[in-house]
């Protein structure tokens, strides 16, 4: 992943907050077929409503650092590593700019 | 920052992050009480060509102003039920607005109008779960309780369809007099075609008051012994009946103790919210008031204090019995006052499954009351009769439904 690649959560599903968690809902798929269902915590609600497709990981980083009161070298290592993570389960997408 | 659960932790992470959030997370919708069938065991339908029944009901409009609002609120799971579902001429444009919306949606439908246009758009998009109630397992059998020539036939073709296209179907079906000797055939059908079924035969009158649907309720000995024609569920019962219900722990106990108004909710086709299907005396209708506003007044109905001791209060075989405010509110006109058909079938069936029944106050079906013997020659019939023994092997099976049949959370 480089930093000039930006992201988009995936078009069939959406976020949903319930009670203190955010659940990862699938829109076409059925729920039953997945093997899993994820959950995000409050750092990663954040990072993907920042997801928008235009927005850089520079940028994200940014706001995360400034939300959550954390250095930027750990900012920028979460959120590469939830980026890849979601990437890997297509949750969401990479835009080509 | 990101977890992965399967579906059973996940929702039983959700359930126990709510429970003492009073969180709406789960809701059911009854789209419609129109339907084109005629049954005589049910507690809500209305013709299809009711035209006031149509005009009083939500909009389009405002369905979706609620889908937005619980959506924001936390709900997850939401059903939807009638009448007919499919009575709506905008039921896709709202079953599609709610799964853009993230809502894990649950279909309760008697089938009657899936073609291969709905079958293929339903495939499209699918439900959570979609589950047909099938009355009968021959023509003759469902047609005499639906009342409508021909239905049995859609009925079955609906089954085809959605099992052609592997959508998430499970089978139900109530038992009544009308269709009791079919109930283990519909099973049979249900095992051949690889679905769940699930049975209820637990009816009751109208919500109009009507009692008509009490014409076709089985009786406590025909309900009891349809539990033991099947061992799984025999001993589920029997599971259930040794986990002793525990006394009530406040001083003052609260009239409901279910999940109704804590974290699900149920709402009528013209925008009552209320605490389950079959309650309606308290309601609050959210073309009146936000929601929100809605849910807080359901949740001073939950809170509500019992007024007077019962029977009930102290019964210990409390998950073997289907009593409830609801249940009480539409048999007797008072929700506290016990229902004896169920009360009748708790004790029956404790008997049948050789549970005892600790003493809970004057109960005419325990050791000592007026109609003990009657249970105690009813059940010594039943156990005669069937392939029972009390030494039944007790497995994990799911539970029953609270028996309003539209309880969303089955999965």
């Amino acid at each position: 992943m480089v930093s000039e690649t930006v992201y988009r959560p995936a078009m069939d599903v959406v976020v949903r907050r319930v009670g203190e968690e955010s659940v990862v809902v699938p829109i076409r798929n059925r729920v039953g077929d997945l093997d899993s269902i994820f959950t995000l915590n409050e750092v990663a609600s954040r990072v993907w409503e920042l997801l928008d497709g235009k927005r850089p990981l520079d940028a994200i980083v940014d706001t995360i650092c400034d939300e959550f009161e954390v250095p930027d070298d750990v900012a920028r290592s979460d959120v590469r590593e939830l980026l890849d993570s979601l990437e890997q389960v297509h949750l969401v997408e990479a835009v080509s700019e | 920052m990101i977890q992965s659960l399967s579906y059973t932790e996940f929702s039983r992470r959700i359930a126990f992050g709510t429970r003492h959030r009073n969180v709406a997370v789960q809701g059911t919708i009854e789209l419609s009480h129109r339907c084109p069938l005629e049954c005589l065991h049910c507690y809500n339908n209305l013709p299809m060509n009711d035209a006031e029944a149509r005009r009083s009901e939500l909009t389009t409009h405002e369905y979706m102003r609620l889908l937005d609002e619980i959506a924001d609120l936390g709900c997850l799971w939401l059903c939807f039920t009638g009448g007919e579902i499919f009575a709506r001429r905008d039921f896709f444009e709202l079953y599609e607005y709610a799964k853009r919306k993230g809502f894990l949606v649950t279909l309760f439908t008697n089938g009657i109008l899936i073609d291969e246009r709905v079958a293929n758009r339903l495939a499209e998009n699918p439900p959570f779960s979609i589950e047909i109630t099938l009355y009968g397992r021959t023509a003759q059998t469902y047609e005499a309780l639906t009342r409508i020539p021909g239905s049995w036939e859609k009925c079955m073709r609906a089954i085809r369809l959605l099992l052609a296209r592997n959508l998430p179907l499970k089978l139900k079906t109530v038992a009544v007099s009308v269709n009791k000797h079919e109930v283990y055939d519909i099973k049979a059908f249900a095992d051949e075609i690889g679905v769940d079924l699930k049975f209820d035969a637990m009816m009751n009158p109208r919500i109009d008051c009507s009692s008509a649907p009490l014409s076709v309720r089985l009786s406590p000995t025909e309900l009891v012994e349809l539990d033991l024609h099947d061992q799984a569920r025999a001993a589920e019962f029997k599971r259930l009946g040794s986990i002793l219900s525990p006394p009530p722990q406040q001083e003052t106990p609260t009239m409901y103790d279910c999940g109704g108004g804590v974290h699900s909710w149920a709402m009528d086709p013209y925008g009552n919210l209320t605490i389950c299907v079959l309650s309606h005396k308290d309601n609050f209708n959210i073309r009146e008031q936000s929601f929100a506003e809605a849910w807080d007044g359901l949740m001073d109905v939950r809170r509500k204090p019992a007024t007077r001791p019962t029977k009930c209060t102290a019964c210990q075989i409390k998950t073997m019995c289907g009593m409830c405010p609801a249940n009480g509110e539409l048999e007797n006109g008072d929700p506290e006052a016990p229902v004896d058909f169920l009360c009748h079938v708790a004790h029956l069936r404790a008997a049948a499954l050789d549970i005892d029944i600790p003493a809970h106050g004057e109960c005419e079906y325990c050791a000592g009351g007026s109609a003990h013997h009657v249970i105690a020659e009813e059940a010594m019939q039943l156990t005669a009769a069937s392939a029972y023994t009390a030494n039944i092997e007790i497995t994990n099976i799911p539970a029953e439904s609270c028996g309003g049949g539209s309880c969303a959370c089955q999965k």
